[in-house]
């Protein structure tokens, strides 16, 4: 009898060598871009505070508590990024996921069900696709 | 061999994809300023060296003039990105719906980097005669 867990997708990381590469990539190009309008940011402030004479101003972006701060804040953007992405990619690889276990069935003999995938994923037409490949076969 | 020149292939799903990867680079670039600005201005009413909001028209327009090509770039990071999934899958549907309709199919043949080769090679599995999954896994 077929466990319930074949059938539904309630991991987030359904293929980690699918995932984590697309995850850890976008994530990557994160932190670049938010480093490098950090540093633009930086230079446009410390521009005008030195053109405005605004020495002060120079002093407090010098301060460890303001890329703290900031550390901070890009650390729990990522995370929650990193945790949207493994959404995203759950979508794709979940339903991919569902049509090699049905490709596998068919392999090995036992025919394939009906696949029914989410609304929310993307690949409908292929799903249409398969599932008239299967009524085919049975 | 088997080349895929349009780079737009299943609209949807590169579309979200795209959107989503600006929103996920984007997100923490925002806050990250947002953050940036917040403290200096902070910093500025409490020694009392601010003269004004830092966030003038002077500064958007800079921000907006380095996001934009930023944001250029990564779209078309993410359009590349998504081809190596909407490509295979796009093969592959292809594929299937010849064998829903009883024609022949021609082999699998995926990019190197692309995504999905042992999908593919199970598919490619339907068209051998032998149809057995410990052959080849």
């Amino acid at each position: 009898m077929k466990r319930m867990n074949d059938w539904k997708r309630r991991r987030l990381i359904v293929s980690p060598e699918f995932q984590w590469p697309i995850v850890l990539k976008a994530l990557l190009l994160a932190v670049l871009v938010s480093g490098l309008f950090a540093w633009s940011t930086f230079y446009f402030m410390w521009k005008s505070a030195i053109s405005s004479g605004n020495l002060s101003l120079v002093s407090v972006l010098f301060q460890p508590g303001l890329w703290i701060g900031w550390g901070i804040c890009l650390l729990g953007c990522l995370i929650l990024s990193g945790f949207f992405l493994l959404k995203l990619t759950q979508r794709v690889a979940g339903q991919m996921h569902r049509f090699e276990k049905t490709l596998d069935q068919v392999l090995s003999g036992n025919g394939g069900k009906a696949i029914y995938t989410r609304k929310a994923d993307y690949f409908h037409d292929f799903e249409a696709c398969l599932n008239r490949y299967l009524n085919l076969e049975n | 061999m088997h080349y895929r020149k349009r780079y737009v292939i299943h609209k949807r799903f590169q579309f979200d994809f795209t959107m989503k990867i600006l929103a996920v680079v984007f997100a923490p670039v925002l806050l990250c300023t947002l953050f940036f600005l917040f403290y200096l201005q902070m910093k500025g009413w409490m020694t009392g060296m601010a003269s004004g909001s830092l966030i003038n028209l002077g500064f958007i327009f800079s921000f907006l003039l380095r996001a934009l090509p930023v944001a250029f770039v990564i779209l078309i990071f993410s359009i590349f990105f998504s081809h190596r999934i909407a490509g295979p899958v796009n093969r592959m549907q292809k594929a299937c719906e010849h064998l829903a309709g009883g024609q022949p199919v021609s082999r699998i043949t995926l990019r190197k980097k692309d995504y999905f080769h042992q999908f593919a090679t199970k598919l490619n599995l339907l068209n051998d005669p032998a149809k057995t999954i410990g052959s080849t896994l």
